[in-house]
């Protein structure tokens, strides 16, 4: 990335290099005077050509950041820009060019700043929740075994609403599949972490895993999900059975059951089951039943790590592309028989969260990029007459950005302000001890400096894959953040994403897109 | 766009955090820091002598090619399974003793440390891979490699075999040299400087393990001493991660969403005291 960033630096200056004038600005952003007016210009015609699409939605896909906060999103969209040699300020991640946005408050029944139990809950069932539950309502009692109480209890899910009326489905993450985020779209269970049966609390817990209810769901449900694809693979295969990638690993399920297996003998002809990038090449979406791929045996890489993979893993631009190609064929497949109903599909940028989790903010960005990269590639796959595109995310992170820095600076890097006299150069921007500061930073976790005063960070590559920004409170694990968040969309009915937002409303915008 | 420094390596931090992080998951973690600076030299030809150690007159690894320089790079040295007594001295206060057991293998290097744990590093396509073994917990904790790099848990593989990176040999100063007609290689003492960490080492190459190794800082004093050292682990050795097939197993990329559990909190605090969650190189 280094190079990048080099290389826009060069561009930067040549593009707007002038004639020679000692009081030369030292940072010049590469838009003249008129740039200005004429982009505005362009955004009132743009606005005033926008007609509400209030036709239903055929097909609707939501795309969750898991954590991707405002601060996430824009420090992504000035890294991507700066990838492409650009100050990148000005750049547009692909979802920031839809046409409707809003504000969503991510509250949960029982938290201010929530987890991504609740937060997805409220996505897809319409229901503010507990914190740790998934799509039950908040009269759910905590570590409820009783799985009547829990049916009584449980919320419908857009996914399952969506099977019910004929649409075909699909789930992909690059989390596991029983992560908290795409396990809300198809199980209900008072205890996000019960994601094998080994995660029980206790033997005789009559609430299912949820791995076994991905595979046990209903009828609809079972017949419409063409395609579930992300990481989790041990919770789906029994301890006596090694992970094929990773032969130590041994499934995580007691009741012997593989999950996998039951996969291919519980849906229809054709169904698949893949682990590894070749397998995922291989699959025709003209021509496959039902794909269930698991690709780690816990989460998927990293996006910045995926290419060491031993087995190879799709990115997930690359498992959007699919899933959306077989959901287009089941679509069409059905349609002799009962129309062309459409599908519904979710898709998760699941590892953004754990990153910041870590303090990790450069592969938090990474993943983001890549969320929009697969937002890209459902924009190109689908059109906006008839298909309901939502970005979201689930919760925020602590993640700031701060200081002064000055156009185009690394966002990665150091502050570097604007000079205050013209022809002067920029220098590093320092705190009380005349110590720099990165521009990026969290409120808490790993990156605590235990110095006084702080540390200096002149001498360290804060651009490295692996820098842990600063972080103000010391904790192991950095923590979610309670702002709203950002909800972006484009399709039938996406006029309705509008101002400020409770999150679950969301739930009521994809219904109402489907129309039932 | 900003002042260049050459001398950064790729994360951002200098060499020497690097491998004292390496270091640190196992002698950081259990004094809390650096070690002391009053290190009485060790005659290493009289300790060879009045050893208490098992098998260091008569260690198996008799392999006249080894050299007492670096071993082959990512290879710890030939597969073995060796007993360390440990001494924890943090600075003001009395020694605690653990004995810690090693199995070595190309693809795998296990550590059963004391109170419990056990850590299973592994190595493969993606980096190196750890399994941490809480046993009073009931615990299995995955570290892909990926998690550990986000941890900045920069690995050395030959280190994690052998408590001490021979590529650092270079930095110590050779107290002994080696005998040419010695019919085994024999063990040289090498001892200085590394960091803040006052290093004497008993070194043995043909192994590729120390048969005596003292750190210190102000921060206080481990002394590794091996006991044992065998080829392959005798029978009624305890095994890493045997019998754990009932644990509970965590991913650590998790423990962000799981404040409260206790078991993630111990598990972070192994982390922390080991020198990981938490920012280096500055």
């Amino acid at each position: 990335m280094h190079k990048s960033l080099i290389a826009f630096a060069v561009v930067f200056s040549a593009t707007t290099a002038q004639a020679a004038d000692p009081a030369e600005p030292a940072v010049k952003g590469p838009e003249s005077v008129a740039d200005w007016d004429n982009a505005g210009q362009a955004f009132i015609a743009a606005s005033k050509a926008l007609q509400d699409n209030t036709r239903r939605a055929k097909n609707v896909i939501i795309f969750i950041g898991d954590g991707m906060g405002i601060a996430t999103q824009t420090a992504a969209r000035i890294l991507e820009g700066q990838l492409k040699g650009r100050p990148g300020e000005e750049n547009r991640l692909s979802f920031e060019t839809l046409p409707y946005s809003a504000l969503s408050k991510t509250y949960s029944w029982d938290q201010q700043t929530s987890d991504s139990a609740p937060t997805a809950t409220a996505i897809f069932t319409g229901h503010k929740a507990r914190e740790g539950m998934l799509s039950v309502d908040h009269t759910t009692a905590r570590g409820e075994c009783d799985a009547a109480q829990v049916a009584a209890r449980a919320l419908p899910t857009i996914l399952e609403l969506a099977a019910a009326n004929g649409r075909a489905t699909g789930v992909v993450s690059t989390a596991r599949l029983t992560h908290a985020t795409p396990a809300a779209t198809y199980a209900h269970t008072p205890g996000r972490d019960w994601e094998a049966d080994s995660n029980l609390p206790r033997p005789d817990c009559g609430t299912k895993d949820i791995a076994r209810q991905l595979i046990e769901v209903a009828p609809a449900v079972r017949s419409s999900l063409r395609v579930a694809m992300g990481g989790g693979r041990t919770y789906f295969l029994p301890k006596t059975e090694a992970d094929p990638e990773y032969p130590s690993t041994p499934g995580r399920r007691n009741d012997g059951r593989n999950l996998t297996a039951e996969w291919l003998s519980s849906r229809s002809a054709g169904a698949v089951y893949v682990w590894n990038k070749p397998q995922f090449d291989a699959i025709d979406p003209a021509s496959s039943g039902p794909v269930l791929g698991l690709f780690e045996p816990s989460h998927m890489q990293y996006e910045a790590d995926r290419a060491t993979d031993p087995a190879g893993e799709p990115s997930l631009a690359e498992m959007t592309d699919k899933a959306i190609r077989l959901l287009q064929a089941a679509s069409a497949k059905s349609a002799a028989k009962s129309g062309d109903k459409g599908y519904f599909l979710h898709v998760e940028g699941g590892r953004i969260d754990h990153a910041h989790h870590a303090g990790n903010a450069r592969r938090a960005l990474e993943d983001t990029i890549a969320l929009s990269d697969a937002v890209r590639r459902a924009m190109t796959l689908t059109s906006e007459a008839d298909t309901l595109i939502i970005v979201t995310a689930d919760h925020s992170h602590t993640l700031s950005m701060a200081g002064y820095p000055h156009r185009g600076n690394p966002i990665l890097g150091l502050v570097q302000g604007v000079p205050d006299v013209d022809g002067k150069p920029v220098k590093l921007s320092t705190d009380s001890n005349g110590a720099p500061f990165t521009t990026l930073g969290y409120a808490n976790g790993p990156g605590y400096r235990n110095a006084a005063p702080r540390a200096r960070l002149s001498s360290v590559q804060t651009t490295a894959l692996n820098f842990l920004q600063e972080a103000t409170v010391p904790l192991a694990s950095e923590t979610h953040g309670g702002e709203d968040v950002a909800i972006w969309a484009r399709g039938p009915q996406a006029y309705l994403v509008r101002g400020s937002m409770e999150q679950n409303w969301i739930f009521h915008v994809m219904r109402e897109a489907f129309g039932f | 766009m900003r002042p260049a420094d050459s001398a950064l390596n790729p994360d951002g931090l200098g060499r020497r955090a690097l491998a004292r992080r390496v270091l640190g998951g196992a002698v950081g973690a259990l004094i809390g820091g650096a070690v002391l600076a009053s290190a009485r030299a060790v005659d290493p030809a009289a300790s060879a002598a009045a050893s208490p150690f098992t098998n260091n007159a008569a260690s198996p690894f008799t392999n006249n090619a080894a050299s007492n320089a670096a071993s082959d790079a990512g290879r710890p040295g030939p597969d073995l399974a060796a007993r360390f007594r440990v001494s924890l001295t943090p600075r003001g206060r009395a020694a605690r003793v653990q004995h810690w057991q090693l199995s070595r293998s190309e693809a795998e290097i296990s550590w059963i440390k004391g109170d419990g744990l056990e850590e299973i590093w592994r190595r493969d396509g993606s980096g190196i891979r750890l399994l941490r073994v809480l046993r009073q917990d009931r615990h299995l904790i995955d570290y892909p490699a990926g998690e550990l790099r986000v941890l900045q848990v920069a690995l050395d593989w030959h280190e994690l075999g052998s408590l001490f990176a021979e590529t650092d040999l270079p930095l110590l100063k050779p107290e002994t040299r080696p005998q040419p007609r010695a019919r085994a290689v024999q063990p040289l003492r090498w001892a200085g400087r590394i960091g803040a960490e006052q290093v004497d080492l008993l070194w043995d190459a043909a192994a590729g393990l120390p048969l005596r190794l003292v750190r210190r800082s102000p921060a206080g004093q481990v002394l590794f001493e091996r006991t044992a050292l065998h080829r392959v682990a005798p029978a009624g050795w305890p095994v890493a991660g045997a019998g754990t097939r009932d644990f509970q197993r965590l991913d650590a990329a998790d423990f962000g969403d799981m404040p409260d559990n206790p078991v993630v909190q111990k598990a972070q605090a192994f982390d922390q005291r080991a020198g990981w969650r938490h920012a280096h190189g500055d």
